[in-house]
């Protein structure tokens, strides 16, 4: 028949994107939030961490909003917080937005009347970042609800999402210091430092997370795809090789060299993008099972 | 209150497709887009193997993965059992189709004409049930249920492999087919409950 199953995988790249802007905004926001409660006195650090958050995750939920079959309904997103994540996550998603433009609008343009209130902005920027990281986990939440796909349906995707968000957000913020001319900050050599200690967790968690699914019978196929098959090589090349291992070796040896620690965020940035196409697109949804005989629904890995 | 069911006897299925057509013509759905599906399959190794037949439509699950996820309230399930999507509230995020595990949810991207260029006069009546950017999928026939009539797959089967009937009443003939070949679910290990069982083929 002609006719192909239409029941595969339906996420493209406007919901990686998404993921990953997630990712950098809800992390900038975050570091941002930690620096102004215990580093009030980095300036330029919260200042990138509040207007990298909220803009990035609003261009990402706009490429949700067109990714929707029916967005003019979109509103109804909000419906059911008891139960789906996604009403969740929208609830989410518009607080964390909300905040980021009462900070900027009432902090950095058009008003500035904020900064005569430095407790009031410390506790709504503690707020934004805390929703920053609800922001970067609850996606992943959502994946991990999902019993029909085993190789997202795990405890860990939450930490990774977490830990890559992290390490993103900090990639974003040391590339707009260097390139809004900030190059001799001390903050740029303390956020580096902290980042490559993030990529060396991030690193183990993706060992256990592949080594785990590996003993999943039904996750099996997935790691496959990853590790040897089609997703080899944006696992490899994308998210080890330039996601970790070079932007690591770069924070390690030459931590403090402005164009070296502009090419190190880069290439983190791109590996945040590649960690989620790989977790995405290697999704295999769990075979039918009719009294042991098992029948793959997608499209057989290689 | 009943609840529905459907009973897929895999002994007597002969994976015509009698079915899947069938399914088409009452909902007259859109080129891609499958209600219902029959896998074909290789069961044992040669020379001792053998072809399997598994007809899969929605499950209309008692504990509904796609009705959990979904944030508008567009999947419910209704006091009769049957899972059913208001395409008036879908706004098509598709997380329903990621997350079904039966695979038997279909995202409405463009509505097609079987053959491309040439609507029949059917096609363009039946174009009016449908919405682009919503999801949809089996529903039992339920304008055919409410009528008195059994959903369209059951009446066309040839080989009578499908009975439909109420799951709660110990005498319908579901109840009681699912006790004398002991009937089984598809993928019980995910508790999703489902409304159709299968007869094994032995």
């Amino acid at each position: 028949m002609e006719e192909k199953s239409k029941a595969g995988f339906v996420f493209g790249w406007k919901v990686i994107a998404y993921l990953f802007l997630a990712g950098v905004g809800g992390g900038a926001s975050s570091v941002g939030a930690t620096f102004h409660l215990i580093h009030p006195e980095a300036e330029k650090v919260i200042l990138f961490g509040v207007i990298l958050g909220a803009p990035l995750v609003f261009l990402g939920s706009l490429l949700l909003l067109i990714d929707l079959g029916r967005p003019q309904v979109a509103f109804r997103a909000f419906s059911r917080p008891n139960k789906a994540w996604i009403s969740r996550g929208s609830i989410v998603l518009t607080t964390f937005i909300i905040l980021g433009a009462i900070q900027i609008g009432t902090w950095i343009w058009p008003f500035q009347g904020l900064k005569e209130y430095p407790s009031l902005h410390l506790i709504l920027n503690l707020v934004n970042g805390i929703f920053g990281i609800f922001t970067i986990i609850y996606t992943a939440f959502l994946f991990d609800t999902t019993r029909s796909i085993p190789f997202w349906s795990t405890p860990i995707l939450p930490l990774l999402f977490l830990v890559s968000g992290i390490s993103t957000g900090i990639f974003a913020l040391i590339l707009s210091f260097l390139l809004s001319g900030n190059s001799s900050g001390q903050w740029i050599s303390v956020l580096g430092k902290f980042d490559a200690f993030l990529l060396l967790f991030e690193a183990l968690i993706i060992i256990f997370y592949l080594h785990g699914m590996h003993e999943v019978t039904a996750a099996r196929a997935s790691v496959q795809r990853v590790v040897k098959g089609d997703l080899s090589i944006p696992f490899w090349v994308g998210v080890i090789l330039i996601g970790l291992v070079i932007p690591f070796l770069i924070e390690i040896i030459l931590g403090g060299e402005p164009f070296a620690m502009v090419l190190a965020s880069l290439c983190g940035l791109v590996g945040g993008l590649y960690v989620r196409y790989v977790v995405v697109t290697g999704a295999v949804k769990a075979p039918l099972n009719t009294e042991g005989v098992l029948i793959s629904l997608s499209p057989r890995p290689e | 209150m009943a609840r529905y069911g459907m009973v897929i006897d895999l002994k007597r299925c002969i994976g015509c497709d009698t079915c899947t057509v069938a399914c088409r013509a009452e909902h007259a759905t859109s080129k891609g887009i499958l209600f219902n599906r029959v896998f074909k399959f290789e069961v044992g190794k040669y020379p001792h193997s053998k072809l399997g037949f598994l007809p899969v439509t929605c499950m209309h699950c008692g504990k509904p993965e796609c009705e959990k996820q979904c944030p508008t309230g567009a999947t419910t399930r209704r006091k009769d059992g049957i899972v059913i999507v208001d395409a008036e509230k879908c706004m098509g995020c598709q997380y329903c189709v990621v997350t079904c595990p039966y695979g038997t949810r279909y995202f409405l991207d463009q509505i097609k004409d079987y053959v491309k260029g040439s609507e029949t006069p059917y096609e363009k009546k039946g174009k009016r049930k449908h919405k682009k950017g919503a999801v949809e999928k089996c529903d039992f026939c339920l304008k055919r249920i409410e009528k008195g009539l059994e959903p369209a797959c059951v009446t066309s089967c040839i080989a009578n492999a499908r009975h439909f009937g109420d799951l709660d009443d110990p005498k319908s003939e579901v109840s009681r087919l699912i006790a004398l070949r002991r009937g089984y679910t598809l993928n019980p290990e995910l508790g999703t409950e489902p409304s159709v069982y299968y007869l094994p083929d032995y």
